[in-house]
């Protein structure tokens, strides 16, 4: 999986979405997302060099087209000027804490599962 | 619509602008509690337009902001009630009343008294009974000091102009109707008004898939509480004292199951004619109130401040 973005800049936004091949049920992860830490890490392919650590990451969702359906949650991370400013291959990787009613967290599941995220500072 | 009250000192309305003459029975003073009114009877030409809506599109939010004051938590009891006050029939309170409160242990617990029916050997059988659940108890830091409860109910269905009142809504509940004219305007010729007569019935029980939906409770915009399938109370003209919101405590009649006033410091309520879905309850939690209050979070994160850079003298080489 291939992200691009230009060195310095702060767009395009991060976007990652929840893969519904039906098989699972979205709802309960949805309820589990919406109590979570999210959070995204950055490293530099050759070096292995880290160069975001624990950035915040967003919940966002989209206008439901019919009430009746499950929402959509998207996570979503903005680079700021800084982390942009070296141009290179990087790797990225989405961590989710998933919390209790205390806060405390629970299961860790990190994200993309089968393929690897490439961001692409051009 | 929405309304919001803040430190408990501002007029919902004020009667001498807006309302005419003896139509705004709300408390002037909002230092009492409970702070009741009927929802009902504020204005309009004949004094009854609703200043909520009886049963709104899609779903309800509440929102509270306590502090405990430290006290105990026997001591929270219910802090927010709607439907029919001080009615001890059970035809004529059951799905007609709904509170939440605290328990002794530190939960938050929701009451209904609901209404069944089912065929039994071919004729229709009416039931009663009691439906309530709580929460896992309250995180103690979260609720230390200043503490936000949104509540928030999303039906499954948005009804919208006259399914409003007729899909699972109010017109199921209509058996008859009487008409209110004196006879003498009768005899007249004059238009009669006429006053529908609301009871619970076979119908109502039929629509009851129209009334369902997914109630929500969160603590400091963090999701503690859900159940799926929850029916919605729709105010209906029926029992002593119906259509009542009541803040900060409950009423008498109903079972007594809504009985109490919370003794903890209410320092702003919220209803919106909205659902709130998580999201936009953590957005309104970050934004609208966690600036404004001495809020402490259940788990506060372990974040460094105040690291100093090495200055060169302390580098070791």
């Amino acid at each position: 999986m291939e992200f691009f973005i230009r060195k310095g800049s702060t767009d395009p936004l991060l976007k990652l979405r929840l893969v519904d091949d039906g098989r699972n049920d979205k709802s309960s992860l949805n309820d589990l997302l919406e109590n979570s830490d999210i959070t995204f890490d950055m490293y530099e392919v050759e070096t292995e060099v880290p160069t975001i650590l624990g950035g915040v990451c967003n919940l966002t969702t989209r206008n439901k087209k019919y009430d009746q359906s499950t929402d959509e949650y998207y996570i979503t991370y903005r680079f700021t000027e800084d982390q942009t400013s070296e141009s290179g291959k990087y790797e990225g990787i989405v961590t989710i804490q998933f919390l209790d009613t205390d806060l405390l967290p629970t299961e860790k599941l990190i994200v993309p599962i089968k393929e690897k995220l490439f961001i692409n500072i051009i | 619509m929405s309304l919001e009250i803040t430190d408990f000192s501002t007029n919902l309305i004020e009667c001498s602008s807006k309302l005419a003459g003896d139509c705004c029975p709300i408390d002037s003073t909002l230092d009492v509690r409970p702070w009741a009114y009927e929802i009902n009877k504020h204005g309009g030409t004949e004094l009854c337009d609703y200043i909520i809506k009886r049963r709104p599109e899609k779903g309800w939010t509440l929102d509270f902001v306590f502090n405990r004051e430290e006290l105990p938590w026997s001591n929270g009891s219910v802090f927010y009630f709607f439907g029919v006050r001080d009615e001890n029939t059970q035809s004529l309170y059951a799905d007609n009343n709904l509170s939440f409160g605290f328990t002794s242990n530190g939960k938050i617990k929701w009451n209904s008294y609901r209404y069944s029916g089912s065929c039994v050997n071919e004729s229709y059988k009416e039931t009663y009974y009691l439906d309530s659940g709580v929460t896992p108890i309250l995180c103690e830091n979260g609720t230390s000091k200043d503490f936000n409860i949104t509540i928030t109910f999303d039906r499954h269905l948005r009804h919208t102009e006259c399914e409003i009142e007729n899909a699972g809504g109010w017109n199921d509940l209509i058996t008859g109707s009487t008409i209110t004219n004196s006879r003498a305007v009768t005899l007249s010729g004059a238009t009669e008004n006429y006053q529908y007569i609301e009871e619970l019935n076979k119908d109502w029980n039929d629509e009851r898939y129209a009334r369902l939906g997914i109630l929500k409770i969160y603590l400091n915009g963090r999701p503690i509480y859900k159940i799926d399938n929850w029916e919605e109370i729709i105010p209906s003209n029926r029992g002593f004292q119906p259509f009542i919101q009541s803040w900060g405590g409950g009423t008498t009649g109903s079972g007594g199951v809504h009985q109490g006033v919370t003794g903890f410091n209410l320092k702003r309520i919220k209803y919106i004619e909205e659902p709130l879905n998580a999201l936009e309850v953590r957005h309104h939690y970050i934004v609208s109130t966690k600036p404004i209050y001495d809020i402490v979070e259940c788990q506060e994160k372990c974040e460094e401040d105040n690291i100093e850079p090495f200055s060169d003298d302390k580098k070791i080489e």
